[in-house]
Formats: C-alpha cells, structure tokens, sequence
C-alpha cells in the first residue's frame, strides 16, 4: 500500500508526461486525478494500519534501497509512516486529489494541460518523498523537486517573460534557501554523523544550549534559513506574490496548501533539535510574527485577488513559524492543516471567479458577483469565517491556540502576542475587503464580461473543501477550550502527534487569562471586519479618501515596502553587473583568446607550410637540387 | 696547366660531363616551354652516360658501358610517356608555358 | 696528339649545342641542337673506345628519341603570345641560378682538387671492356633479371602511351 501512495503519482506524472502535446484536459485530468486518488485511499489505508498499532509505536518503516553507504555514515531511500507524516500526507493526497479535479475544468480551455498534470503529479511525488523521508537526505530530495516543479508550474505560460521571470524568481529565491538548508545538512553531519531523523533524535542532549555559535544553534539557524526561502518568511518571502502568475489552482496547492508548509513540517519533524537551541527557536518566532505583520499589512491595499491572497499565505505562515518558534508544534500543525483547506478553498474560489470573469484579476473590477456566482459566494464565505477566525470555525481553534501560545509558553513573549493579535486584526480587514469588493456591494464588472457560476467540476471541491473549513477544527480543540465546551472535546490532533514531540514543558496557564486573551482578538477582529464591510460595502467612496489622504503610507503598502526594488538594488543588479564584467574581461578577452590564439598558431603554422607547395614544377625541382647540393656538399666537405 | 690541357685524363671528361649536367639542369629549372624542360633532363641523361662510360675506360669495367645500355633504354621509354603526357596537357589546358601549370597550388 | 684535337672538337661541339639547346627561344631549334649535342656525346664514345655504345646512342637516342621530341614539338603551335604567366619571382630565379652554380662549384670542387692527377690513369686502350661479347656476357649473367625487366617496361611503354593519348572511338570518331 505504501507503494501505491508513493509511485501512484509519479507513474501520472510519466504517462501525462509522454503525452504533453496533448491538447485534451479531461483524460489528462482523469489520469492525474485517478493517480491521487490511488495515493488518497492508499494512505486512509495506512491511516487506519497506524490507527490499529499501539500508541507508542505507531511506526511503518519502508526502505526501497542502499543509497549512501560510505564508512561511518549511511543514508538510505526509506520512509517512515509515523503520525505526523500520515497527517501530511493525508492532507497533501486529499487537498490534491480536490485540486486536480478542479484544474479539469480550469484548464479546459488551456493548450497544454498534459503537461500541467503531469507536473502537479510529479509534484505530489516529491512532496510525498520530503514528508515521507526518514532522513534528512530523502527529505532534501524532495525538497528540491518540489522547488522544480513549483517552477516548471509558476512558470507554465512560459511565454509570457513575466511569468518566465516569475518562475525563475521563485527558483532562485529557493535556492538561497536551500543553500542554508545544505549548511544546516553538513553541520548536522559534522555535530552527529548522521542524518536520519531518529537518530538525531536520540542524540540531542536534553538539556537546551544557550551559546549562539553552538553547533546545534548554527544546524538550526541554516534549517530555518532553508525554511525562509521554501515557506516565504522574511527575506525570501518576495517569490510567493510573484508566483501568482501560474495557474490558480498551482497556487491552491503548492503555494497554500503543501510545498509552503514544507519548511514547517521540517521543523516540527526536527522538534527535539530545535528544542535543544532556544536562540535558534527565538529567531524563529520573532521571523514568523515579523512576517505573519508585515504581509498583512501589505495585503491591506493589494488590489489583484491574488495577489492578496499571497500576502495573506505569507502571513499565515508566518503565524505557522511563530507557533513553532515558542514551541506551540501541534498548534503549527493544526494551523497548517486548516489553513492547508480554507486557503486552498480561497484561491479555487477565487480560480472559479476569475475563470468566469475572463480571466480579470482586479477585485476594482469586480463587485456583486454574489448574485451570479452562489456556490462559489457561499464556499467563498465558509473560508473567510474560517481565516478569520470567526468563533468555531476551523481557523478559530488553530490561530487562537496559536495567538494564546505565544504568550504563555516559556519560549513566548508578549510582544509576539501583540504582534500576532494585529495580524489578526488586519487578517480579518483585508479579507473582509476582498468579500466586500468582489462578492458584495454594486457591481463594478464591465459590461461585456458575463459571469456565471462554474460548472460542476469546479464547485466539487469548492463545497468539500468549504465543509473542511467548517468542521475541521473540531480535531484541533485546544485544551482551554476544550475544557468549557459541552461534551469536552480534546485536541485530538495534538494526542495524535503527542509521541512524537520531545518532552516540552508547558506550565498550566490560567483560563482566565486565556479567554481574556482570546477575548480581545475576538472584539478586535469582530471590529475590523465591521469596519471593512463599512469601508467598501456601505460607504464604497471612504477608501479612496483615505488612500489620498494617507498619500505615503498609502503608497508604501501598496508598493510592498519596495523590498524587490531594494533587492534589485543592492543584490542583483551589482551581481548582474559583476558577471557581465567577468563574462567580458575575463571570459571573452582572456580565456577565449588562449584557445583561439593557440587554434590559430596551428592553423598559421599551416598556412606557412602551404606555401611550400607552389604547384610550380620548377620550384620543385629546386628543391630536389637545393637538397642535392647540401648533401653533396657535406659529404664532399666532411 | 698546358700540360693538362695536352694529354686528356678522367678530369677532362668529367669537366665535360659536370658542365652538360649543368647546362641541362639550367635548362630544367628555368625554361617556360615545357618541352624545353624535358629536352634538358635528356641533355642531363647524357651527361650522366658520359660520365658513366668515362669511368667505365678509365677503370677497366665493363659495367658502366651496360649500365649505360640501361639508362638509354629507360630514358627512351621515359620520353615516350612523358611526350604522351604533354600531348594531353595541351589537349586540356592549351598551353605549354610551364607558368600556367600550376594546378596544384596549395 | 691527334687524339687530343678529337676530344677538343667533339667537347666543344657537344658544350655549344648543350649551350644552344637552353637559350634558344624556338623549341624546334632547340631539339636540333640536343640533337647535335647527342652526336657530340657519341664522338665522345668513341673516343672512350665503346663503339657499340656509341652507336646504339646514334641509332636510339638521336634516332629515335629525338625525332620523337620533333613529332611533338611541331605538334604545338608555339608563338611567344606574351603570356607571362605566373612568374614566381626574381628571388626564385636567383635561387635556383645560386643552386646550379653552388652544384657547378661543387662538381669543380671535386674533379679539380679530390681527383689526384687529374685523373691520369693509364688505361688499356686495346682491353677489349667495351667489346660487344664482354658486355652480351655480363648483360645475360649479372644484369639479367633487368634485361627482362626493360623488356617488360619496353612493352608497357607504348601501351601507356596509347591509353593516354588515345581519342574515344578510334578513327570513326567525330
């Protein structure tokens, strides 16, 4: 069963994949989406295999084959079915098994869509291997090819530079990252000698160092280097808004759902690690807040669609790091599932609306599609509630878990709590905003563009996925919560991973506390919603006041910070630069010549030597005489 | 010196021979028609029977006189074919000014 | 005595026809003085008691050959028309006049200084070296095998010359 998981979608992606020219989306859809939801079933299946094992040893070992063998260190292709990568898997398989049926009918219309599946199933293969992995080795495998296909896909419509340049930008800006993840690889390497994640388990010393240049601390920060390049905090978060260019549904899956979480999932695979370096975790947790603010307030302004829903990925998953950061490891996990559903739900939802509005992205053009566009509203509305976190709504339970654990946990502070709630605040503004601007209020759409509701194919997911948002949370009740609420409900979730996480300290925190905490976020983000649908639903003309108003503020956000033009000023264009003058000086004017003047030394060298052949009969026998004369002479002078 | 011109030795003939096969290499090496060239290479052939025979009297051998025969004979058959070849050249290219043969320049 | 006015008169005339046959602009001229240098060359023979040699020179060379070359230089229609050509330049030309004066020098060199006495042997002018039987003897034991040789070159001789000179199709040719 756990070669169906793993090979049903790399044998997807060869079959698609022979047949890229084809131009017919259905049979490829159903190939592609018949060989995830092989991979689906198959992992239930080892769902339920785990389920049936004892608590404490639910473990499936599968190893393929020998791969590193060389002295002391060995590092093989297998993969460990525990209960945190059945999770994964699960969500990954599931979500994409959604997603590829969705694409059928988004990329009817495409030239390609072959190829498009056949590398969403190659994509799904290298993120089973990174999740599956059971060393740090495998992992990076599929850490890299999940960085190749979120390329090959961001950069689909290739012939477009824009979008080229997109997809380049993201490959790159992953590359800075796994350049990091390779530091922390070889320091792991060099600390432990080995990199298989039980091992380094069972090394890890238990008591946590507090030097900055231990090598535990150093392994950690390059991981998290290569989990800011991969998972889009600060610095190398400027890929994700860019990587809107590729089809929405690529979006929904590998820039919501899965390949973002990737740098998550690592840390909570390496939890006793990261555990062990506290500087290491603070880092993380102040990126994670840093980030989860700085995208929220950038999508406040955002007009494409998507392009605030990629600022608000970005903030998310920086409410992911924050929880990691403070030591919250089943709340990361229980934010990532849930956001893995309502953000996916989000971007298929807004793929289904620009699908009907030809393709047009601005949210200034859109407005009322309420009316045209039901289920997609309706769909639409569950993920909001839920990103929102609107009380029992999935988002709800995970990003107060969240919010409340990084200011009671012993590696938490306030700041970071302060810093979370006001994400949340804008989290809960700006997507107000895009309800209010795309689904409510006066229609702005032009008059030629008739939107409709999607067919059949498309709705699918939008409905599951919505009902996921909704009651998916019910699997992560945090403990406070879980305590008042009828019937007691535990976190489930967190029970399931429980073996799996070192031991970690969390003193009992008041409940008080807790609910005045969550109080506050509650009024403020009831508020700013309020304030939004104000904004643009009831008063449409306000924003636009504001905005010149707050002419600078305005124009920062709305240019996000200028942090790419900053980047194209001081890093690249120097580089650009630098290279250009090697390519020059060095490539061109000295190495080019060495060849070419040793090329032409031989062929002047013959060139002399034709001369020697005249075709002039006399001159040859000149020769012969010449040659008759000197030896005469030597031999009569000797 | 009178002396030596007064009674004739291998020298002479020698002299004789040397300034033949010097005549006719001048010819070989700086005549435009081509026939000129190969009556040169005769001229040289004989000065080289000469020699041959010289050497043959002056030495009591008898060998020089048959190789001669030889030389004679191959010489012979030498102009027939190269005469052979000039006619096609000329069939060819026309010319027989040695200057415009030079097709295999290079 | 008289032996020395022979050789004087038969060198001289076979140096001046040498000298005529290269400077002469007529090709035709040309093969006639190669003619008189070959009956030169002859009196020479004969002076070097080898008359069968001499006359074979008679009979072949100037015979034969040579009216052979005169067939082939009336064939061509040799008027200096002033083509130059592709002259390859003075440096050549001085090349090739320092070469043969640098072998000329060499040859004087040679009989001048390394032949002692100039060469004053004493043959035996009555020795009969260059008889006809002498030379049948020595042509049919030692020489043997390129008596036949020259046979077989003399055959493959006119052959070639045939082939190569030949018109397609014959005398009906058009």
């Amino acid at each position: 069963m756990f070669y169906t998981l793993l090979f049903a979608p790399l044998i997807g992606f060869f079959i698609n994949g022979l047949r890229f020219k084809s131009s017919d989306a259905k049979v490829a859809g159903l190939i592609a989406s018949s060989a995830l939801l092989i991979s689906f079933v198959s992992a239930l299946g080892l769902f339920f295999q785990l389920q049936g094992l004892p608590a404490d040893a639910r473990v499936l070992n599968f190893q393929l084959f020998q791969w590193i063998q060389v002295s002391n260190f060995s590092a093989d292709m297998s993969f460990t079915i525990d209960s945190l990568s059945i999770v994964m898997t699960l969500i990954i398989t599931g979500v994409g098994f959604l997603i590829h049926v969705f694409s059928v009918g988004y990329m009817d219309h495409d030239e390609r869509p072959a190829k498009y599946f056949s590398y969403l199933n190659l994509f799904v293969f290298n993120m089973l291997l990174l999740v599956l992995g059971s060393n740090l080795l495998v992992m990076f495998v599929g850490w890299e090819g999940v960085g190749l296909c979120s390329y090959l896909l961001i950069g689909f419509w290739f012939t477009d530079p824009a979008k080229a340049a997109a997809g380049m930008k993201a490959f790159i800006t992953n590359r800075i990252g796994d350049a990091g993840f390779l530091l922390g690889l070889f320091t792991l390497f060099a600390l432990y000698g080995t990199l298989s994640f039980s091992e380094i388990a069972a090394l890890v010393p238990k008591e946590p160092t507090t030097e900055w240049l231990s090598p535990i601390n150093l392994a950690c920060l390059f991981l998290f280097i290569g989990a800011m390049g991969k998972s889009a905090q600060i610095p190398l978060y400027v890929w994700l808004p860019d990587a809107m260019a590729g089809p929405t549904p690529v979006s929904a899956l590998i820039h919501a759902a899965t390949m973002v979480t990737a740098g998550v999932y690592m840390i909570i695979r390496l939890n006793p690690l990261f555990l062990a370096a506290p500087n290491a975790m603070m880092v993380v947790a102040f990126v994670g807040a840093l980030t989860a603010l700085m995208a929220a307030t950038i999508g406040l302004v955002q007009n494409d669609i998507k392009k605030v829903l990629a600022y608000s990925t970005v903030s998310q998953l920086g409410y992911m790091f924050l929880a990691v950061g403070v030591g919250a490891f089943s709340a990361a996990l229980a934010h990532l599932m849930t956001h893995a559903f309502f953000k996916a739900l989000m971007f298929l939802g807004s793929g289904s609306v620009i699908h009907a509005m030809h393709e047009e992205q601005d949210m200034q053009k859109m407005g009322g599609l309420r009316k045209s566009m039901p289920i997609t509203h309706m769909t639409f509305i569950c993920g909001w509630l839920a990103i929102i976190g609107a009380p029992f709504f999935s988002g709800f339970f995970s990003k107060d878990e969240i919010l409340w654990m990084s200011f009671h946990s012993p590696r938490g502070h306030i700041v970071l709590w302060v810093m979370g709630a006001v994400a949340a605040l804008f989290t809960a503004f700006y997507m107000t905003r895009l309800m209010a601007l795309t689904f409510w209020g006066q229609s702005r759409v032009s008059k030629d563009v008739h939107p409709h509701e999607s067919p059949l194919l498309m709705t699918f997911p939008l409905i599951v996925l919505a009902v996921l948002s909704v009651f998916a949370g019910w699997l992560c009740v945090p403990h406070g919560l879980g305590s008042v609420l009828p019937g007691h409900p535990h976190n489930l979730l967190e029970e399931w991973i429980s073996p799996l996480l070192a031991t970690f300290e969390m003193p009992h925190g008041s409940l008080s506390l807790e609910f005045t905490l969550m109080g506050i976020t509650l009024l403020g983000v009831t508020l700013s919603s309020l304030l939004a649908i104000y904004f643009y639903v009831i008063r449409p003309a306000i924003p636009a006041q504001n905005a010149q108003k707050m002419n600078g503020l305005y124009n920062l956000l709305l240019n996000k910070y200028w942090v790419d033009e900053a980047y194209f000023k001081t890093l690249i264009n120097p580089l650009v630069r630098f290279s250009q003058i090697l390519w020059e000086k060095v490539d061109v004017k000295f190495i080019d010549k060495i060849t070419y003047s040793l090329s032409d030394m031989v062929k002047n060298a013959g060139g002399g030597l034709k001369m020697v052949q005249s075709g002039n009969l006399q001159v040859y026998a000149l020769y012969i005489v010449a040659g008759l004369f000197f030896s005469l002479f030597y031999l009569t002078m000797r | 010196m009178l002396s030596n011109l007064m009674s004739i030795g291998l020298g002479h003939y020698l002299l004789v021979s040397a300034m033949l096969f010097g005549m006719g290499l001048w010819g070989v090496l700086l005549r435009k028609n081509i026939l000129v060239v190969l009556m040169s290479i005769e001229l040289m052939l004989n000065a080289v029977n000469l020699a041959f025979v010289t050497f043959g009297y002056f030495l009591n051998d008898a060998n020089g006189a048959v190789i001669v025969l030889f030389v004679i004979a191959i010489a012979a058959a030498e102009a027939a074919v190269g005469l052979a070849l000039i006619i096609t050249i000329f069939k060819n290219y026309k010319e027989v000014n040695i200057r415009f043969l030079e097709h295999l320049k290079g | 005595m008289s032996e020395v006015i022979v050789f004087y008169f038969f060198a001289a005339v076979t140096l001046l026809s040498g000298l005529r046959v290269i400077s002469t602009s007529n090709p035709i001229m040309s093969a006639l003085y190669l003619v008189g240098s070959m009956v030169g060359i002859s009196g020479l023979f004969f002076l070097l008691n080898a008359p069968f040699i001499a006359a074979v020179q008679l009979m072949v060379y100037a015979g034969a050959v040579m009216v052979l070359f005169l067939f082939v230089v009336m064939i061509f229609d040799t008027k200096d028309d002033g083509k130059k050509g592709n002259s390859p330049g003075p440096l050549v030309g001085g090349l090739k006049a320092l070469s043969i004066g640098g072998l000329a020098g060499i040859f004087l060199y040679v009989i001048l200084f390394k032949i002692s006495n100039f060469g004053y042997l004493s043959p035996d002018p009555s020795a009969p070296q260059f008889e006809v039987k002498n030379m049948a003897k020595l042509l049919f034991t030692d020489y043997m095998f390129s008596f036949e040789v020259l046979g077989l070159l003399l055959l493959v001789i006119p052959i070639g010359t045939v082939a190569l000179s030949r018109i397609r199709g014959g005398t009906h040719a058009k």
